[in-house]
């Protein structure tokens, strides 16, 4: 197992408010997304690994920081 | 005293042509730090009441943040602040570009102008020596020609702040220009500067990071840098249209992350949010009394922005760079190539106006930045002028002939000219702002108004997000956006630092944020305080979307101000300087109560159409709410006479 953060605009009954999880080393995003429960339409979301953006097939290593985007509405 | 501060301030009289440093104790800063609160602490003891505000007893300050000039990551923010010509109280107005370091490698922390010159004049400050200097040639340029002529008269070491045509002819919101159309634009302080016959303010400076002198914010550097985009940005343009249609149809609102918006943000800046918020409702459509199906999203899309962009554009100091330099061809002539519209111009000029002519938004942002306009309250008066002319209250007598109608972007354009040379009948009126413009015309050109104790209204719509609605009515700085909202509070992470800060859920019921409830008061006052941090700071509200906890601006303020306070007592110097402000405006007769928006932005009546259909909101008792937590008179909004908050000459 591994130890990433991941900030969603989703909540998760297996991260408890947390940004902090565990999954299985090399864990692709989509994966991620059902294990963790987020909704579907995260598959088509565009996220970030480490601040670069990456495609869902993308695997995970210890210590990522996974990030799923939104566009702030304001400016 | 730390290095991080200058120790002395300067004062220029432009009547006596005279100047003189003044000493900055080491308690001052203790208690107002420096940038909003220095300015705000001076321009308390030295205005005197009932001074006029484009009179010579105003005083026009340009203050620098603590961490402004030391290297640190988004602290290239510099702070223009007076008596406010729209508001006839406090005004300020805070701004990037590249000047804002030079201020402190000056060798002070303000420079604070006093007195009307006899002709126009600018103001070299170099090698310790400052010298008032004819502007005769330059009165009537435009601020990038300005700027231009100064830059090649004073070399590559300039930094310069000017006023265009607008400010020179005291419209009262102009703002003040650097780096290209980079504009200090609220509360006419631009109008300021030009009642004082000052046409710009240059200051030598050469580019340096002495951060690495300062334990702590070299790597506080490195884990800002850390969090911000790499690589390639593949967000696709769509997908943020449809990110605001799935937003406004869920019925709860989900907890934003800064780092959820810092790559579109990167890529599009203000104007990534253009679509979610014309979507949601957030955006005003037709002077505010329309509503999203009347103007198509796609009009103002990043998908039409991105073409135009040739080269990114960031502000000195500023990892993000959120600005780009665009080329859109206007009229079939050569390219106009400029800076890239920010949201308030998409939205203020596109669907406020119902206008789809999508190279007009770069002409009509290239106007305002060359004419020294502020956008926001520019567009503002505008919409206003086509209603009052449809409503049959102006009439084509007093346009000169001019059709005042709606989508069409000439009428913006020409209206724009004239209001900066406050040319005719319609020209002058409308320079006065919408608030005394609408007193001209009359109780009937009221509905067609929107603006709060004098400050034209910004982009975006409290039916949606009273708190924006709070802020409006509440701060010291009537009908400003950039103080917090709901969105901006959730991305300033303040409940990891700050102990009696509330932390959202990460999803809630959209009617939580209608409710006049004790934690919607902390959450408002808490963003409030927080501002006022970044200001005295010098640090830009988008690299305060990373979160307190991640930005780690209490940390950064201890390591350059030799400080061990706590983040709770940064809030505190942060209600001090809030109480400051208010006091200011109570001692030159605004009464904060005074402050309203016009009734439709609260629902009376209710939209019959759109996201913010059926919304109404109790705006008068969230304020109420507000100030109770702020610590201030709950009906009246004055903060209490003899605390410490409430301190100042009055």
């Amino acid at each position: 197992m591994i130890h990433i953060r991941v900030i969603a605009p989703f909540e998760s009954t297996a991260m408890e408010g947390r940004e902090e999880c565990e999954v299985h080393e090399g864990s692709t995003i989509h994966q991620l997304i059902v294990q963790l429960g987020f909704p579907l339409v995260a598959n088509i979301i565009p996220v970030t690994v480490n601040g670069a953006q990456v495609d869902h097939g993308c695997h995970l290593k210890e210590g990522d920081l996974v990030v799923f985007l939104m566009p702030y509405a304001g400016g | 005293m730390p290095n991080s501060v200058a120790g002395k301030i300067l004062f220029v009289d432009l009547t006596k042509r005279t100047h003189w440093y003044e000493p900055v104790e080491p308690e001052t800063y203790r208690q107002v730090l420096a940038g909003m609160g220095m300015a705000v602490k001076v321009l308390s003891e030295h205005i005197p009441v009932g001074a006029d505000p484009l009179g010579p007893e105003n005083i026009l300050a340009f203050v620098s943040g603590v961490l402004t000039g030391l290297g640190v990551m988004f602290s290239g923010r510099f702070l223009v602040a007076g008596k406010s010509p729209l508001t006839n109280g406090w005004g300020d107005a805070n701004c990037g570009g590249n000047f804002a370091p030079a201020i402190k490698a000056n060798g002070v922390d303000g420079i604070f102008f006093l007195g009307v010159a006899s002709e126009p004049v600018y103001v070299y400050i170099h090698a310790e020596k400052v010298e008032i200097l004819p502007a005769v040639d330059l009165w009537g340029k435009d601020a990038l020609e300005t700027e231009e002529t100064l830059g090649i008269r004073h070399g590559i070491h300039a930094r310069i702040a000017s006023i265009g045509p607008a400010g020179e002819n005291q419209v009262r919101f102009a703002g003040i220009v650097n780096h290209g159309g980079r504009l200090a634009a609220r509360s006419g302080l631009g109008a300021v500067m030009g009642s004082k016959r000052l046409k710009a303010l240059v200051l030598e400076f050469s580019n340096g990071s002495p951060e690495e002198g300062i334990e702590g914010l070299k790597a506080q550097n490195r884990l800002i840098r850390s969090y911000m985009p790499r690589g390639k940005n593949f967000v696709p343009g769509w997908s943020l249209g449809i990110a605001g249609w799935v937003l406004s149809h869920m019925k709860n609102a989900t907890r934003i992350d800064g780092l959820m918006s810092l790559p579109p943000f990167s890529e599009w800046g203000t104007a990534s949010g253009n679509q979610v918020c014309l979507i949601g409702g957030d955006a005003p459509v037709r002077n505010w009394r329309g509503d999203p199906s009347m103007y198509s999203s796609r009009w103002i899309s990043v998908g039409r922005i991105t073409p135009t962009q040739k080269k990114k554009y960031a502000c000195i100091h500023c990892p993000l760079g959120c600005g780009s330099r665009c080329e859109v061809s206007t009229d079939g002539s050569l390219p106009l190539e400029t800076h890239r519209p920010e949201f308030e111009v998409f939205t203020g000029f596109g669907s406020n106006l119902l206008n789809r002519d999508f190279s007009s938004f770069y002409q009509i942002s290239d106007l305002c930045n060359r004419l020294g306009l502020d956008a926001i309250s520019a567009a503002s008066a505008v919409a206003f002028a086509i209603d009052c002319y449809e409503h049959g209250l102006i009439h084509s007598e007093q346009t000169g002939g001019l059709e005042l109608c709606w989508g069409d972007p000439q009428v913006a354009v020409i209206l724009l000219q004239k209001i900066a040379r406050r040319e005719g009948y319609l020209g002058s009126l409308l320079a006065e702002g919408v608030r005394r413009a609408a007193q001209t015309l009359g109780p009937a050109s009221q509905e067609f108004a929107f603006e709060s104790g004098g400050q034209e209204l910004p982009m975006h719509d409290p039916r949606v997000d009273p708190a924006y609605g709070v802020q409006y009515v509440s701060d010291p700085t009537p009908g400003r956006h950039t103080i917090s909202a709901t969105q901006e509070y959730e991305m300033f992470r303040l409940w990891t630092k700050v102990s009696w800060a509330p932390e959202p859920p990460k999803s809630y019921p959209k009617t939580d944020k209608y409710e006049n409830s004790l934690t919607n008061a902390k959450m408002n006052v808490a963003g409030s305080l927080y501002k006022m941090i970044m200001d005295c700071a010098g640090i830009c509200l988008f690299g305060a979307h990373l979160g307190a906890d991640r930005l780690g601006i209490f940390e950064m303020l201890n390591n350059a101000m030799d400080y061990d306070l706590t983040p709770d007592e940064y809030m505190e110097i942060g209600r001090h300087i809030q109480s400051l402000r208010q006091r200011f405006n109570l001692m030159h007769g605004v009464h904060p109560a005074d402050a309203w928006i016009n009734p439709l932005l609260v629902g009376q009546p209710p939209a019959s159409r759109g996201p913010a259909r059926g919304r109404q909101y109790d705006l008068a008792g969230m304020r109420s709410l507000f100030w109770k937590e702020m610590g201030w008179d709950e009906l009246t909004g004055e903060p209490p006479v003899g605390q410490k908050d409430g301190e100042s000459k009055g």
